[in-house]
């Protein structure tokens, strides 16, 4: 192999190359911690300074102590230098560090691809499409620097002419079809869960406390998107329950649920319609599979391989999701939840019905409790009281409850009366077991956002909720929802009332006495009507985004070749031979592209190649170092039939390409196309003959 | 020209490491949007393929010039590059095989149609006649990644004289008893009239102006010559090595034009006339370049 092509880095092509390294970092800007980014900032300005103020390079030693500290800072940020995040700050600072030893070509070179590498690992931290489009940006212009850095050495100047961003913009283009190719026939390994990402995670957490739901409610980031097949019968909106887990332990000392651990519980979902759902989850990083309530297990979620159906009703992945997912899921909507055997087994029920640290609640919340018992008599009666207590005292809802006191139950039952489902949940679900009714939290989502555009619904954080399932003898786990009773309108229409209301007051404690202070939140109509409507949009295009490229998985790809009819054995011939031909095909279209003419060649100089191509057929071809006055006289004495013309052509040629100015241009172009004319006759009226 | 050679540079190891770092990124995260990055960069090496042949696909080299000049200075020669093709073309590096080393020479950029010259500087090799036999071009654009090589056949000669050494006064003149009487011996410098212009003659006398002028082409001619011919023998420098013997003519006949005088030169096996001016001081500069050495050696 050759070496290189000289060596040596001027000071633009240096500051090109740390723009673009600024431009990668740019990229990465969440992903980095800040002290990372201001120790870079130094190196970079050191690097500057060394070309401004002709100061030496640091030397290996000092270059090792840097690399030394940055491991450390890694290894103290993370605790590891394997993995995305790690990985991502070490390759930062390293590149930082290497600019202090660019040198030569190669260092150049180097720097450049692992800028590359550096640029695209930001989509493994996020692959909506606006990063997806800043990486191919940054992308293109690392790759137009190096175009630059290998087309204009000696040149000083800053910025590449427009004929090479031309040039890198269509070589970008034209490598696209290869590109798309390979990505659809590349044989993919089978990844299903995805590996795990170090993800933030967002959302619900495994936990209930005051707080963990009402915090999701100005959180509009899409929770998991559904589609239904065509036809079918969809419930409402407000009837729309999302199960997602289900909490089973509460312990009044912290007022916090928990998932608990129950191991296995048998029941039967009697009655219901069936209703398929299709649901795309993005990566949460946790286990948990959405599904509208009631899920069931006939037919069991697709792909099988997925989850399974817990207790609670509810379906678990075997792994954490950590790729964004698309399954297909039945629920029985309507359906009754019944313990098989018709009762609850005593394990189930001495869980459903603790409470720990029970002694610590407050007594006026056992008396309330044993109340309802009083009252109400069995189970369904309990739940009815415990209702019209929630109805009829005055309770309100409220996503900003304001913060509670260590007791916060009996506060919020008989002081404050106002809270997010959270509460009433909370609160419910202690007051059944109180009332030896057994009770559990269930955790999801309700409602959805239906998009026209592309016929789905979108269930966004903010539609989080809770709500409670009590154990009613022969009708099962019944839901049972405090906010329907409360805040019947944050069923049926979302949490955009409650948002709205929650930025609309504030409420103050002066002398004593709270007031109220009203603040808009407002926006004019029309531009909310737009905002609405540009989210519409956006979502159909994230849909389209996801559908085509994100969840490009094996069985997208085994779907679509069985659908060309290929086998599944013969994915990896199908991929070499297809590779092949779309390379092959691009190499000849650019190839093509390449030699289409730019320059339009003036008509003196066409008709000249003209001439010596016809000359050159009839067996005289211009030597290279031949005037046109020469070769015309050599024609001449080989063809004399075509002498004349030919010398008038060299003539008039010489004339009119060599002379300052041609008085009459036209009259002698077409006096050259008349001799080239007379000359085509001749040759055409006698075989060529070359003498001599 | 020979046709067009690719070479794979080292920049191409390096990329080729980090496409692999990417596909384990692929595939160990599983994220398509990885996949399609890095294929597209695949599918960018493969075009840029494309436009490094395209480059080089139209460039030829020409011989250009070069200049004779003594042992121990800089040789200099000029190459002309030609751009055949309608588009520009970028990043040439042109390299020569001199006396055993490389000389390299870099050209940034050739308009369409448009011929460039090349300068090329190098250390003198030892005296004699030589060729530049081959140039080659080669370029990295666009990438870096793949280079491009075209080789030309130069045959471009060049001569080195001897070095200039020597301390030894001129020998002496030799009067010429037979000249001294016309006193219009020819290849003086007192020019008296002028005759019409004989076919084959050199061209060194004629009268350029009256040509410009529209007159035919007509030879001026000088009188005062008879002062005497200088002549510079091989003989009169026994006692030194052949290259001193040369290095001390050369010296003689670099004074001797600048004094402008006549002077002839006797070689074993050769002999020159007495004359003057740049050519006959090529002529017998060039003679003891050739002396004794094969002609046409290669570099």
């Amino acid at each position: 192999m050759k070496s290189s092509l000289n060596s040596g880095v001027t000071a633009p092509q240096l500051y090109r190359l740390q723009a673009c390294f600024g431009l990668g970092i740019l990229v990465h800007l969440g992903n980095v911690p800040w002290w990372l980014l201001l120790a870079v900032a130094a190196l970079v300005y050191w690097r500057w300074q060394i070309v401004r103020a002709s100061v030496p390079l640091p030397s290996l030693f000092t270059r090792a102590c840097l690399g030394a500290v940055l491991f450390l800072g890694v290894l103290a940020e993370f605790g590891t230098v394997a993995g995305r995040d790690s990985g991502t700050m070490l390759m930062i600072g390293l590149v930082a560090i290497k600019f202090l030893e660019l040198r030569s070509t190669r260092d150049y070179m180097v720097i450049s691809f692992v800028l590359y590498f550096m640029t695209l690992i930001a989509l493994l931290f996020d692959q909506s499409i606006p990063v997806f489009l800043l990486v191919l940006v940054v992308m293109g212009l690392i790759t137009a620097n190096l175009v630059y850095y290998h087309s204009a050495r000696q040149k000083r100047v800053w910025l590449p002419t427009r004929r090479l961003l031309r040039l890198t913009g269509l070589m970008l283009i034209q490598a696209l079809p290869l590109a798309l190719v390979l990505f659809i026939f590349f044989p993919r390994v089978q990844g299903k869960f995805g590996f795990n990402l170090g993800l933030a995670k967002s959302g619900l957490s495994q936990e209930l406390e005051p707080g963990s739901i009402s915090g999701l409610i100005f959180d509009d980031e899409m929770a998991f998107r559904v589609e239904f097949p065509p036809g079918s019968a969809k419930p409402p909106l407000q009837h729309m329950y999302w199960r997602a887990f289900v909490l089973w332990d509460v312990d009044a000392r912290t007022n916090r649920w928990t998932m608990g651990r129950v191991r296995a519980e048998r029941f039967a979902l009697e009655g219901g319609t069936p209703l398929r759902q299709t649901i795309t989850l993005p990566a949460t990083g946790e286990k948990w599979l959405f599904a509208l309530d009631h899920p069931t297990d006939r037919p069991p979620i697709e792909p099988t391989w997925l989850g399974r159906l817990r207790p609670g009703d509810v379906y678990e992945a075997n792994r954490p999701v950590n790729r964004k997912m698309q399954y297909n899921v039945t629920s029985l909507i309507g359906a009754n939840l019944v313990a098989v055997g018709g009762a609850l087994s005593p394990d189930i029920s001495e869980i459903a019905l603790e409470i720990t640290n029970r002694r610590l609640l407050n007594p006026r919340v056992v008396t309330l409790a044993e109340s309802f018992q009083e009252k109400g008599g069995d189970a369904a009666g309990i739940v009815r009281e415990m209702l019209s207590y929630f109805r009829t005292e005055g309770f309100r809802y409220t996503s900003l409850p304001g913060s509670y006191s260590e007791d916060m139950l009996a506060d919020f039952l008989f002081e404050r009366k106002t809270g997010y489902c959270e509460h009433y949940a909370t609160a419910a679900g202690v007051l059944l077991r109180l009332a030896g009714v057994p009770s559990r939290l269930v955790i999801g989502y309700q409602g959805a956002e239906y998009n026209p555009y592309g016929d789905f619904y979108i269930v966004k954080q903010a539609n989080a909720h809770v709500w409670v399932e009590g154990y009613v003898p022969e009708e099962g786990w019944v839901r049972i929802d405090p906010t329907v009773i409360v805040s019947p309108a944050r069923i049926a229409s979302g949490p955009q009332e409650v948002r709205e209301e929650a930025g609309s007051s504030l409420t103050v404690e002066v002398a004593g006495q709270p007031i109220e202070i009203n603040y808009g939140d407002w926006q004019p109509e029309w531009l909310e009507a737009l905002l609405d409507e540009g989210d519409l949009r956006w979502q159909q295009v994230e849909e389209v985004w996801d559908r085509w490229i994100l969840s490009y998985n094996p069985e997208s790809q085994e779907r679509l070749l069985s659908q060309v009819g290929v086998q599944r054995q013969l994915r990896g011939v199908v991929f070499v031979v297809a590779s092949l031909l779309v390379a092959v095909a691009t190499v000849a279209l650019v190839w093509w592209w390449l030699r289409r003419p730019e320059k339009k060649l003036e008509p003196e100089q066409e008709l000249w190649t003209q001439y010596q191509r016809l000359l050159a057929w009839a067996g005289v071809p211009r030597r290279r170092w031949e005037g046109p006055l020469d070769y015309a006289a050599r024609v001449a004495q080989i063809l004399p039939k075509v002498g004349e013309s030919a010398q008038d052509f060299a003539e008039t040629y010489v004339r009119l390409r060599y002379a300052p100015q041609t008085a009459n241009r036209d009259a002698a172009l077409s006096s050259l196309r008349a001799s080239l004319e007379k000359i085509r006759q001749r040759l055409e009226k006698t075989p060529s003959q070359v003498e001599g | 020209m020979s046709g067009v050679r690719f070479y794979a540079t080292h920049h191409s190891l390096i990329l080729g490491l980090i496409l692999f770092a990417t596909l384990l990124a692929a595939v160990n995260y599983d994220n398509n949007l990885v996949y399609l990055i890095l294929f597209w960069l695949l599918g960018m090496a493969v075009v840029s393929a494309v436009y490094s042949h395209r480059n080089m696909a139209a460039v030829s080299i020409k011989p250009g010039a070069s200049w004779p000049v003594f042992a121990g200075s800089d040789l200099r020669f000029t190459l002309q590059v030609h751009n055949g093709s309608l588009q520009p073309v970028s990043a040439l590096a042109i390299r020569v095989p001199v006396n055993g080393q490389e000389v390299t020479a870099f050209l940034d950029e050739i308009a369409p149609g448009d011929t460039e010259l090349v300068e090329l500087v190098t250390p003198a090799p030892q005296r004699g006649l030589y060729r530049l036999e081959t140039a080659t071009v080669e370029s990295e654009f666009p990438l870096g990644i793949l280079g491009v090589r075209r080789e030309a056949t130069l045959q471009q000669p060049y001569i080195v004289y001897p070095e200039l050494k020597g301390e030894s006064p001129f020998p002496d003149i030799v009067y010429d008893a037979q000249d001294q009487d016309a006193g219009t011996r020819s290849g003086g410098d007192d020019f008296y009239g002028v005759r019409a212009y004989l076919p084959g003659e050199p061209q060194r006398h004629i009268d350029w102006k009256a040509v410009a002028r529209g007159m035919p082409m007509m030879v001026k001619q000088f009188t005062g010559g008879g002062a005497g011919r200088l002549w510079f023998p091989w003989k009169a420098l026994d006692g030194l090595e052949t290259e001193a013997r040369l290095s001390q003519l050369a010296q003689w006949i670099v004074q001797a034009d600048e004094e402008n005088l006549f002077y002839g030169l006797l070689l074993p096996g050769q002999q020159f006339e007495p004359d003057k001016g740049k050519e006959h001081r090529h002529l017998l500069l060039t003679a003891l370049a050739s002396y004794q050495r094969g002609k046409g050696e290669p570099t």
